[in-house]
């Protein structure tokens, strides 16, 4: 078994004509959570969904380079098999409106067929539930539509149906940009309680964010990596200047 | 209220509009109810709940009910959405989900241009060549071999009945209820899909969860295309077979309100209590399909509300 949840060798990706991604080599240890920063319009979300193929769905995308996630080359692999190995939480909280709280949850475990009881269902729902501390606050509710939730228990909604797949890796595209900081800090709580079990790989725009919950870090500007490491080498002691002004708040 | 002169003068500018809008759907209510009065008068209630078409010279001796071609229009109406919704549902998915672009985009114009085409034509082919063809390919097998259900149970005669009304209203409705359906299917944001996938779901799982999404809107779309089925005029007159009478059976002639008003409207003039009864009937057709179309409404702005949250 590789060592690495995912490598990646001198990725281009255009959309349209338009280079995104600019050779990207990265590599994310298995059981890390791995916060990939950079300013807006640097390319960060294109390159999470260019790990389990949604880039797909795009038009006009055209790609080079080596994607491998857990040590398997993605065209190599049957794309929905990939993707419920590696799941996404997109920015904006999507819960499906005409399924239940508890539907919502239960909906991967469904659609993989994780489980075989409705026991065990309800276990799953609420463990996942739990772990992104949401079971308290829906759990005489669990048969009310999402509409009903707030901005930011919508989004740890979304979190535990992803953490309901039980994936293998779990792509956060800027989970906590739209809601307000007490649910920031229990989603960001969440994932640190998430290490030993799933391999996360977040994306954000805000350094403060990647120094409260990164182990392992890289800087994504104009579709290059500009600097990776450590968090707290990279926090601490960056080596470009790139790195400097987006820590400061300059980019 | 105003934040500028200019938000000002539009609202004012525009103010006539909405009034008269509002205007004329209390004028065309108030002269149908007025029209009608006497037939109320006359009848009562039973004018809607019986079933006769006696004209007379002689006022005294005239007698109308509207029973059946109230239950016969309803009936066909709800036949007719039987058969085009799940077309329509069919239709929507393979143009935009399953065709690639280059041929989804054309057909999907022609289903438009299919739905703004003068309803005569319909009419004429669902007279001509649909109630011929069903009378001796579909009406005749079943009423041979299944005549004992109630439906089928009588035995066709021109082919002009209640199932070639409701199936040639079906083809006319199912482009109006596709093009609904494909507003609605682009309205729901991308979001849903992208999540629907990024959970490893397949096209067949994605189309399901979007569908469900969409399934108030189905619901709107089946009551709209209820609605317009419902007061749709020349199709039905060329091809349900204009007879009074109340039947269960689908091979029967029948009249609906639309078709007895412009097979009898002409004559009813020179009775006294004809032309009120018709217009009875007209008020009953408009209560009905503002029911339905503001129900339907009602729906499509909860759904929007729910999806964009």
């Amino acid at each position: 078994m590789s060592l690495y949840a995912v490598e990646v060798e001198d990725l281009h990706l255009r959309i349209k004509g338009v280079e995104i991604l600019r050779g990207v080599t990265l590599r994310v240890r298995r059981n890390t959570l791995f916060v990939l920063m950079g300013p807006s319009g640097s390319g960060k979300s294109t390159f999470l969904r260019t790990l389990n193929r949604l880039i797909d769905f795009v038009d006009g995308v055209e790609l080079s380079g080596l994607v491998k996630v857990l040590g398997q080359d993605i065209y190599s692999v049957d794309p929905y098999d990939l993707r419920r190995r590696v799941v996404l939480v997109s920015q904006e909280p999507n819960p499906f409106p005409h399924m239940t709280i508890y539907d919502n949850v239960a909906l991967p475990a469904r659609l993989n067929k994780i489980v075989r009881t409705k026991r065990e269902l309800d276990d799953l729902v609420r463990w996942a539930l739990e772990k992104v501390m949401l079971w308290e606050e829906v759990k005489d509710r669990l048969k009310s539509y999402p509409h009903a939730l707030s901005g930011g228990q919508r989004q740890r909604l979304c979190l535990a149906r992803a953490l309901a797949a039980k994936p293998e890796i779990l792509l956060l595209d800027e989970p906590t940009a739209n809601i307000d900081p007490v649910n920031t800090i229990k989603i960001e709580e969440s994932l640190k309680s998430l290490r030993d079990e799933v391999t996360v790989i977040m994306v954000t725009h805000m350094p403060h964010q990647a120094v409260r919950v990164a182990d392992h870090v890289a800087l994504l500007h104009s579709g290059v990596i500009v600097e990776e490491g450590p968090a707290m080498e990279v926090f601490m002691s960056p080596k470009k200047e790139v790195t400097n002004e987006f820590l400061r708040g300059a980019l | 209220m105003f934040f500028s002169k200019s938000d000002k003068l539009l609202f004012y500018s525009t103010l006539p509009l909405i009034v008269g809008v509002l205007g004329i759907l209390l004028i065309l209510s108030y002269m149908i109810l007025s029209q009608s009065w006497p037939s109320f008068q006359r009848f009562g209630f039973a004018v809607l709940t019986t079933s006769a078409w006696s004209p007379s010279d002689d006022p005294q001796r005239e007698f109308y009910g509207l029973a059946a071609p109230i239950a016969s229009s309803l009936y066909v109406s709800i036949l007719s959405v039987l058969v085009s919704l799940p077309i329509s549902i069919c239709l929507t998915l393979t143009l935009i989900e399953i065709l690639p672009k280059y041929l989804g985009a054309p057909l999907r114009y022609v289903t438009e241009v299919m739905g703004g085409l003068p309803t005569v034509i319909y009419g004429l082919w669902g007279s001509t060549t649909l109630a011929p063809f069903l009378r001796d390919q579909v009406m005749k097998p079943l009423h041979d071999y299944l005549g004992f259900i109630p439906l089928f149970s009588c035995r066709p005669l021109t082919g002009h009945s209640m199932l070639a009304a409701s199936i040639t209203l079906a083809v006319a409705t199912t482009p109006y209820v596709t093009a609904l359906l494909i507003e609605g299917y682009y309205l729901i944001p991308s979001k849903y899909k992208e999540g629907a996938y990024s959970l490893g779901a397949t096209d067949y799982e994605a189309y399901k969860i979007m569908m469900g999404i969409l399934k108030p809107y189905v619901i709107a779309a089946s009551l709209l295309g209820f609605s317009r089925a419902l007061s749709e005029t020349t199709i039905v007159a060329l091809t349900v077979g204009n007879s009074m009478k109340l039947s269960l059976c689908l091979f029967d002639p029948a009249y609906t309100i639309p078709s007895l008003i412009a097979n009898q409207f002409e004559s009813a003039r020179l009775y006294e209590y004809a032309l009120p009864t018709l217009f009875a009937g007209a008020l009953t057709l408009l209560l009905i399909s503002l029911a339905a179309s503001y129900a339907g409404i009602r729906l499509v702005y909860g759904w929007r509300e729910r999806i964009h949250v």
